[in-house]
């Protein structure tokens, strides 16, 4: 991704090139709209916090000094234009109590998933992530679409590296808490069987 | 600390599958639009100077003009000098404008100039236009 944002003429953009701007959004829309969707948990206000986020990323694009990676930079606007919505009609969804998942629970989990369909495994993860909060949400989408760099999870969120690795495990945590509970154990058994 | 391992596992497993969000087909060309949009409505209406600088100009030449007016004596309405400057302007018009002549040569010139101006504006208006819409 790294490597195809290098190919973008930033300057071009800044002087108000369109055409360039819009590879960007091409290179982005997916990642961004993916990010606000899980923290919004609702397809017509992802699209206006996307089409938001993207406009701020057009504005302050000159203020881009490459400190950091142009994606880290978009989804911190992504994240942060979420945020202000959620704080704006105080959406925030409570987060669940986080329970303990011993290895046997983990286990069995992890057996059941690996033998339903991919399509069906999807569609359970995505089921169980909309049930998250939007922090935790945002989260977990953020460490896996920044390739698991801790750093620039914490860059994104503001927080410290430390910080970032606890809110990522209890989110986790929490989680697999939700599958646990989504998978019946009836379920579980009969993927085992 | 190896249960942590596992669900640590388990999750990087489930959550690299799960799938990424499609955005509606015409995503990118609506941010375009948008953006489009901001940058017509920015140079339409950006005034050229600040509205505390436009007010306080305003509020300078209504007090110029009240002073030029009332003879610096503001409570002197009863006797209002801009009667007489109104009949001033009145006599300057009939007396001493049918005074001045101008001469043919620079009539045309004028009328010439004005031409010009007018059509190069026009021009100008049209290029810049063209050049704001289609960046």
């Amino acid at each position: 991704m790294e490597q195809a944002a290098d190919q973008l003429d930033i300057a071009a953009i800044v002087n108000g090139d369109s055409k360039e701007f819009a590879k960007l959004v091409d290179m982005y829309k997916v990642m961004v709209f993916t990010i606000a969707q899980r923290m919004m948990k609702n397809r017509e206000e992802a699209e206006e916090v996307s089409q938001d986020s993207f406009i701020k990323v057009y504005r302050s694009l000159k203020k881009f000094k490459g400190d950091s990676r142009l994606s880290t930079w978009i989804y911190r606007i992504t994240y942060n234009t979420c945020l202000d919505r959620i704080k704006k009609y105080q959406k925030e969804q409570g987060n669940i109590p986080i329970e303990e998942v011993n290895g046997q629970a983990v286990a069995e989990m992890g057996n059941a998933l690996k033998e339903m369909e991919l399509k069906e495994r999807s569609l359970m993860v995505k089921n169980c992530i909309e049930k998250l909060s939007s922090s935790d949400a945002a989260i977990l989408t953020l460490f896996y679409l920044e390739e698991r760099d801790l750093k620039e999870l914490a860059k994104i969120l503001g927080l410290t590296v430390n910080t970032a690795k606890v809110r990522l495990f209890r989110a986790r945590t929490r989680l697999a808490v939700i599958l646990r509970k989504e998978m019946e154990p009836e379920t579980i058994s009969s993927y085992e069987g | 600390m190896k249960d942590n391992e596992h669900l640590e596992k388990l999750m990087d497993e489930i959550l690299q599958d799960a799938p990424l969000e499609q955005p509606p087909h015409d995503f990118t060309h609506s941010v375009i639009k948008r953006i489009e949009e901001e940058r017509v409505a920015a140079l339409s209406y950006r005034p050229i100077m600040p509205k505390w600088a436009i007010v306080t100009i305003v509020i300078v030449l209504v007090i110029l003009a009240s002073w030029g007016i009332f003879g610096g004596d503001l409570a002197s309405i009863s006797e209002p000098r801009y009667a007489k400057l109104v009949s001033l302007m009145d006599s300057w018009f009939s007396e001493s404008l049918p005074v001045v002549k101008f001469s043919n040569k620079t009539v045309y010139t004028v009328l010439v100039i004005a031409v010009m101006i007018l059509i190069q504006t026009t021009a100008l208006k049209r290029l810049f236009d063209r050049r704001f819409t289609s960046a």
